[in-house]
């Protein structure tokens, strides 16, 4: 099976990978990534969770190169690696863990709105009306979504700022002493991050949306280093601004820091910050649901708009079902799981298949 | 068309559908207060006090008090609203006070925890302990003012420029769980009509076990924090003769390089100037003298205190996190606390006067 042919009218210029790998991996994750992470690293979280980001830096090398040899996307690779039908099952794996990824978030977000903001919150309407704004985006096609990826970037990034607030009741002497981890520990503390970074592996499926492809390298690698940079930070300040068992009580450890803020003209700050975090999440959900889609669409003859529907639907209502915090949680391992073996183990799976199939090919 | 449509949609849903709170609609507490129950049969349920100020159009603020007794502090506030003409909301507390009975007796977390739990409750609530029955505290009219506002300015201007070390709902619960650290809070009395910080109190986990008093507070304030600010310090040279000195900075440093023998140095370091000087002319001699002294003093009471943190066994110093953050492997709380109260702690103090002020 060939790759897909883009018109070039469909097509996004290449810097704009920047925004949509950066806006796809920050998401839920971010607000409460650092317990889990800490949970086993301890202090030293912040080692793992820059190790666990820079080592990604090395997968997304490994994603160029094999697009780069496939001229195509994900489902093309699977069919010219496996078959039509083994490598049609594997695409709607992958197409169900971008639907994953897309309850994960919308979930996670409603409950985040449940419990700091408005508890009486109906799960199902907000679902719903969020989920019409991503149809609206997604009826744009993927240059719409790469715009909205744009603005979830650059319209929420003050929100960095926020984290100034915590230094201040910094104890930076609970970084000490570097190192005094295992090898084990830190491992399963970059385990423990790997949710937060998940997402990027929608190139797989957008990439033959980009002019001049391989021109984006460069962009994918930085906007991946600007999360790495903005986790690192964010995981300093909190152990610094946490005690360790205090930290291990958090749920979300973002969203407490915020508690400290205090600004002339707003009492509690979390509501901006949460308020503001729907543009962060908007991208997250476009991009892995038009993934999800464009899925679809390339493996049988439905179109992507009519694909979209059902998705959205599927979405919702599966995110509704869970009600629980433990089983919200529950959710989000699994995923983090699933994503966490799809990058580190998948990918270079891929890697060597594609590699050894073109050695046998051209020998043979 | 389609995405008109879809947008229009999108608009009309876009509107709120939660339940919302008006200003003039509710009752904002500012300041609450957790007391013992007076009478035998109440025993294990906590006396609530809950202060909502209202706002009257000439200009007035009248507080309106709410006591109730009940087992969980929601309790208490569920039954607060079924005496109240308006619902009761927590997001505008600023002082969380605890009677010295709770606090010595069954200890204050469970009542924390519900103030950390909800998420409307900021972190830069102050928590304090009071000597005076808290019922009484709170129902003190402070002038035409809400008394919650007055006692949170009361701590806050104190704990930013003044005598106390900074204490809010989030350092207390950082100290609580941290290894090696012992948390402390403000404490308060009624004075006639005003409401006066008589010292610190300590805890050991979450009771208060001793208290300092505020005269030895910037003694305090130095072993524990860097700190600049409006604090004084009063050397008596002899009968007549005193010095007011005014820290502008001070920093402490911990030496741990001796920690495997059980022995570490605290050293303390304040910047002064002199505001008062009841003698007749400072020389630079006099100056020199008036250092010494100080530094004599301020580590005379320093000792002391430190010594009987050892004897408690409390670290609100946070000697015991300064030792993890040096130690290689496993720091395990229990040995520390059996090493503690023997090590051999010093301290040393220095102190620099830089002016004396626009006089010779």
């Amino acid at each position: 099976m060939a790759g897909p042919e883009v018109k070039d009218q469909y097509k996004v210029s290449p810097f704009l990978v920047f925004y949509l790998v950066h806006s796809v991996q920050v998401g839920v994750g971010v607000m409460g990534f650092q317990r889990i992470s800490a949970k086993a690293a301890g202090n030293d979280a912040w080692i793992s969770v820059l190790a666990a980001g820079l080592s990604l830096n090395v997968i997304i090398f490994l994603i160029y190169k094999i697009m780069m040899k496939e001229k195509g996307d994900l489902i093309s690779l699977h069919q010219n690696l496996f078959g039509k039908w083994l490598g049609g099952c594997l695409s709607l794996i992958a197409i169900g863990y971008f639907i994953a990824m897309a309850i994960t978030v919308l979930r996670t977000y409603i409950e985040v709105v449940q419990v700091w903001m408005f508890p009486d919150l109906n799960k199902w309407i907000f679902g719903t009306v969020l989920l019409f704004l991503v149809y609206y985006c997604l009826s744009g096609g993927f240059r719409v979504v790469a715009g909205i990826a744009f603005f979830g970037v650059v319209l929420p990034f003050y929100l960095v700022l926020t984290m100034v607030f915590p230094l201040f009741y910094g104890q930076f002497r609970d970084l000490l002493p570097f190192f005094n981890h295992s090898f084990m520990e830190m491992y399963e503390g970059a385990k423990g991050a790997s949710l937060s970074y998940l997402g990027f592996t929608t190139l797989f499926m957008y990439l033959p949306f980009i002019k001049d492809a391989e021109k984006s390298h460069r962009w994918a690698q930085g906007g991946h280093l600007l999360t790495v940079l903005i986790y690192t930070l964010v995981m300093i300040t909190t152990i610094a601004f946490f005690s360790t068992e205090q930290l291990d009580k958090t749920i979300w450890a973002t969203l407490t820091t915020w508690k400290i803020a205090e600004m002339p003209f707003v009492q509690r700050f979390e509501y901006i910050g949460i308020a503001s975090w729907a543009l962060v999440i908007l991208p997250n959900i476009c991009i892995t649901v038009w993934a999800a889609g464009r899925g679809i669409r390339r493996l049988s003859r439905i179109s992507q708009q009519n694909a979209t529907i059902p998705i959205l639907i599927v979405v919702l209502i599966s995110s509704g079902v869970f009600a629980r915090r433990e089983s919200i949680d529950l959710l989000n391992q699994y995923t983090s799981k699933l994503g966490f073996y799809f990058v580190y183990v998948y990918v270079p799976f891929l890697f060597v298949v594609q590699y050894i199939k073109s050695k046998v090919g051209r020998s043979g | 068309m389609k995405r008109r449509v879809c947008m229009i949609v999108c608009m009309f849903f876009l509107t709120s559908c939660v339940q919302k709170s008006i200003l003039d609609d509710i009752q904002m507490v500012t300041i609450i207060g957790y007391d013992l129950p007076e009478s035998d049969e109440e025993e294990g349920q906590t006396k609530g006090v809950a202060v909502a100020p209202q706002y009257e159009a000439d200009g007035r603020i009248e507080n309106n008090v709410f006591v109730q007794t009940a087992e969980l502090s929601k309790e208490i506030r569920s039954q607060y609203n079924s005496e109240s003409p308006k619902p009761f909301v927590s997001g505008k507390l600023q002082v969380a006070l605890f009677s010295q009975d709770i606090a010595e007796t069954e200890g204050i977390m469970k009542l924390v925890d519900t103030l950390q739990r909800d998420p409307s409750i900021g972190s830069r609530v102050f928590l304090g302990i009071s000597g005076t029955d808290v019922e009484t505290l709170l129902t003190t009219n402070y002038g035409n003012v809400d008394t919650g506002t007055y006692i949170h300015d009361t701590l806050s201007h104190n704990s930013r420029h003044g005598m106390l070390p900074e204490t809010n709902l989030h350092d207390f619960l950082y100290n609580y769980y941290s290894v090696g650290d012992d948390p402390f809070l403000p404490l308060v009395v009624l004075d006639e009509d005003k409401v006066k910080i008589t010292g610190i109190a300590l805890f050991k986990g979450d009771k208060m076990v001793d208290s300092i008093n505020a005269k030895n507070l910037f003694t305090f304030k130095v072993l524990h924090q860097k700190f600049s600010s409006n604090d004084s310090f009063t050397v008596k040279l002899d009968e007549e003769e005193h010095a007011a000195i005014y820290n502008i900075a001070s920093k402490r440093n911990i030496n741990l390089k001796m920690v495997n023998r059980n022995k570490i140095v605290l050293h303390g370091k304040v910047l002064g100037v002199i505001k008062e000087y009841s003698g007749e002319k400072l020389t630079p001699a006099k100056l020199k003298n008036i250092e010494t002294k100080m530094e004599k003093d301020i580590e005379k009471t320093g000792m002391d205190m430190i010594n009987k943190f050892q004897d408690l066994n409390i670290d609100p110093l946070g000697i015991g996190s300064a030792v993890r953050s040096v130690t290689r492997g496993d720091f395990h709380e229990e040995d520390w606390e059996k090493r503690y109260p023997d090590m051999d702690i010093t301290f040393q103090m220095d102190v620099t006067i830089t002016e004396s002020g626009v006089i010779e």
